[in-house]
């Protein structure tokens, strides 16, 4: 039996941008490789012509780093690695990966870094080439010109060397400019030491101008690759919904609600509650009805009725007067000077209120004749 | 440090009158607490609502739980009216009272240091003189104060209450958090800026901001729309198995792999428009989704897991570069032949020997086998779907204040009026990018049409 695991692209995890693409990097390298090769293996005498060096270590890079430039600023042009990705080979991953890219408009700055990658490559391939060519093999450098002379020469190589003037082997020098200097119908001096003097040179060249600066250029544009995606909004909205932390109900003690009451209770009109309104509550009319300003300290330690405003939330002025006391508590709800049973909102709170006072109950009367009424009871059973 | 000249606003009222519905409604912050139970709030809590231009605070207080003993020992302690601000500092300072009236004390302390007053009440319910108590222990501070009524279930008391609270307020006005959009929300902010001379100039820099963030929103919104219709228009999951028969048996996982990622991505971007909105704790179900049938596929994959026209594209690529190669070794003596008979080499040799391949077997594993697709919705239905869908939560969303708690329920919706509303030229780009989007192809103009369908 096999076990299959699927691969699919996946919606909903969090973006990370695509990696290293590789044939844009090994095409790269090849290409560095075999340029390197065809200029450093030179003649059949060896020679290598310093221009041509320059040509492939110094003005394709430089040319090729300004055009990428162009291309990120203005938002046209081709460059090398959009048209390695518009080849069908990437997988449904990866075109996905592209697609986000291209949501969080970053799509410009990625081919910009795989560009960056493939001159990097290039940069290795070629030195690589270069430094193997230079252990297996006698290279002689030259230069040839048919109008230029070494003292027109000089000034532009020591401006290239400029960046490495630490390095003072590997800068130019009149004298080996002087020395190196070729003439195809002269006959070859291969005797001359000088001709291999430039090597030094040449591998600053493309230490400096193909790999170092490639190098600076990829870290301000992964800078901006980093900020566009933490800036951007829907990341944004990720990061707060994954910070976000939903409190957790809490839940409390409802107090059962009594449909009797003793026959000897004095009722209390803490609701202030107009006589007209009061006629209509039926299950008050045995009772006696007092202010609390009339309480007399015999009748606080007889059970009272508290009528309340079902709709009020009770407050901590009916809690203190309750604790003094015992006995029930009555919400009341009207509609149009009618007794109405209790929403249920207020009638958990009256619970929850209730609940907390040890000596007293919550009363409702049996309602049975409204569909408010009984959806009030429903509740409280 | 707090700004001494930021607008300060505090809620006050009676208990469970909605005050701190109207702070999450202001505040646009689903994280206050609301609840039909008194005293949810036993502490007086500061809530900025900050923007590009300014920011403004509003502290959601507990309710008055003893107003007519508070009063009584104001009463006993003021001689005139002049000494009233004094006695307040008095009350709120003194270890006894903090401790007899701790709700009081919390509610007034931010008035007391200069915050105005909003005193919320309930329209829905008659008003009683047992009211009258709060709005004097109000009156003794002296604040710019207004009242607001929230009409909590209904607006039958509403003109009763208009006529008593004229008496203690210049401004009375009627605020439904559950229901204010923006727009009366913004209104709102004008009346407090109103309050405070001192303050206009700042208030009326948030209440533009405030309109500001609200487009800032739309915009987010459609954004959202577009990255949703990308993805789940081009989605498509596959699996490479070594034999036809294999990739049938997997269909079944396949299909619910990808109903799962489509309703995974529709959820994820509901959460984000909820988000988008700071609806952090709204909770929402969706209708689920019907996919169309036939949505599966089978083909033949070769070397390396390519299929027949990568595996050519990458062959005659390779030959290219060799070629290319071949030509630079030359010194371009070859005039390009190197690489053009290299390309057309690798690639015919691809195309003609790929069903060779297939067959190879290296090490007794095969090079080449099936691969058993799932998806993309090709559908020209489809991103209708999605975008009814989406539109349908982004106007319940847009409009769902933050004091109103009930989940959202998703349901398959018609958009048909909302395209109808459309002009013609919008019609015609919103079709266009809809029957590209059908053909895994990403329109330019995505975001241009679909932008008047959040209008």
């Amino acid at each position: 039996m096999h076990c299959l695991s699927i691969h699919s692209t996946t919606l909903t995890s969090g973006f990370s941008p695509l990696k290293l693409v590789w044939p844009i990097a090994l095409s790269g390298f090849v290409v560095g490789c075999f340029l390197s090769f065809s200029i450093v293996s030179g003649d059949q005498l060896g020679r290598v012509n310093l221009f041509y060096l320059l040509f492939i270590f110094v003005f394709i890079p430089l040319l090729t780093a300004l055009l990428s430039m162009i291309t990120l600023i203005t938002k046209r042009g081709i460059s090398f690695a959009s048209l390695v990705i518009k080849l069908p080979l990437l997988s449904n991953a990866q075109r996905q990966t592209l697609r986000q890219m291209q949501q969080l408009k970053i799509d410009r700055h990625w081919l910009f870094i795989q560009g960056q990658y493939a001159a990097i490559f290039y940069a290795c391939g070629g030195l690589v080439t270069f430094l193997l060519l230079l252990l297996g093999s006698d290279v002689n450098f030259v230069w040839r010109s048919t109008i230029l002379s070494p003292e027109d020469i000089h000034p532009f190589l020591k401006w290239l060397a400029m960046p490495w003037q630490f390095w003072s082997e590997a800068q130019p020098d009149m004298s080996l400019l002087i020395a190196t200097q070729d003439n195809r119908l002269m006959v070859p001096n291969s005797a001359n030491p000088e001709f291999s003097h430039w090597w030094k040179f040449i591998l600053a060249t493309q230490l400096c101008y193909s790999l170092l600066l490639r190098l600076i250029m990829i870290l301000p544009i992964r800078w901006i690759i980093a900020q566009q995606i933490k800036n951007d909004f829907e990341q944004q909205l990720k990061q707060t919904i994954n910070r976000h932390q939903k409190t957790p109900s809490t839940s409390f003690v409802h107090a059962d609600i009594v449909h009797q009451l003793p026959n000897e209770l004095c009722v209390v009109n803490w609701a202030e509650f107009s006589q007209q309104e009061l006629s209509n509550v039926s299950a008050i009319k045995n009772f006696p009805l007092i202010e609390i300003s009339d309480l007399t300290p015999d009748q606080t330690e007889r059970s009272l009725l508290v009528l309340v405003k079902a709709w009020e939330p009770p407050i901590g002025e009916l809690e203190d007067f309750l604790k003094e006391h015992n006995g029930f508590l009555y919400p009341i709800d009207f509609k149009h000077n009618n007794v109405i049973g209790l929403e249920e909102k207020d009638c958990e709170e009256w619970q929850r209120f209730t609940a907390q006072l040890t000596q007293w109950n919550m009363f409702q009367p049996p309602f049975n004749n409204t569909s408010e009424n009984s959806s009030a009871q429903d509740t409280m059973s | 440090m707090k700004d001494s000249t930021m607008p300060v606003f505090a809620v006050v009222g009676h208990p469970n009158k909605g005050k701190s519905s109207i702070v999450a409604t202001l505040a646009q912050n689903d994280a206050v607490a609301i609840s039909h139970r008194s005293r949810t709030t036993e502490k007086a809590t500061r809530y900025t609502i900050s923007t590009a231009q300014g920011s403004y605070d509003l502290i959601d207080t507990p309710g008055f739980q003893r107003p007519t003993k508070v009063l009584t020992w104001l009463k006993e302690r003021c001689g005139d009216a002049s000494q009233r601000l004094a006695t307040l500092r008095q009350f709120i300072d003194d270890p006894e009272c903090q401790q007899q009236f701790p709700d009081e004390v919390e509610l007034l302390t931010p008035i007391v240091q200069g915050a105005a007053i909003l005193y919320v009440v309930d329209g829905s319910r008659p008003y009683s003189k047992s009211y009258e108590t709060e709005m004097e222990i109000l009156l003794w501070t002296g604040q710019p104060s207004m009242a607001l009524i929230n009409p909590i279930q209904n607006s039958d008391f509403v003109d009763e209450w208009e006529r008593a609270l004229h008496q203690f307020f210049k401004s009375v006005t009627v605020f439904n958090p559950m229901l204010a959009d923006h727009t009366k929300q913004i209104e709102l902010l004008d009346v407090f800026a109103h309050l405070n001379s001192s303050w206009r100039n700042q208030l009326e820099k948030i209440a533009n901001a405030l309109q500001e963030n609200f487009e800032q929103r739309k915009r987010n919104s459609v954004n959202l729309l577009c990255r949703l219709l990308t993805d789940v228009c081009t989605h498509e999951i596959e699996q490479k198995v070594l034999t036809e028969d294999q990739a049938k048996t997997i269909e079944p996982i396949l299909q619910k792999r990808f109903t799962s990622d489509i309703k995974q991505r529709e959820s994820l971007a509901l959460q984000e428009l909820l988000a988008n909105y700071a609806h952090l704790n709204t909770e929402f179900s969706i209708q689920q989704l019907e996919l169309p049938p036939d949505l599966f596929d089978c083909d033949h994959w070769y070397a390396w897991g390519l299929n027949k026209k990568q595996l050519v594209i990458a062959a005659a690529v390779a030959g290219a570069v060799s070629g290319a190669a071949v030509d630079l070794a030359v010194a371009g003596h070859s005039f390009m032949l190197g690489a053009i008979g290299g390309g057309l080499l690798g690639g015919s040799s691809a195309y003609f020997a790929s069903d060779k391949i297939v067959n190879l077997k290296v090490k007794g594993l095969p090079l080449g086998g099936f691969t058993a697709h799932y998806g993309p919705i090709i559908h020209k239905n489809f991103p209708y779907v999605i975008i009814g869908r989406f539109l349908f939560c982004y106007q319940q969303i847009s409009q769902l204040t933050h004091a109103d708690r009930r989940s959202l329920s998703i349901h398959a919706t018609d958009f048909q009026k909302s395209i109808e509303h459309l002009e013609k030229s919008q019609q015609k780009e919103l079709h266009q990018v809809c029957a590209k989007l059908s053909k895994q192809r990403i329109p330019e103009a995505l975001y241009t049409a679909l932008m008047p369908l959040f209008d």
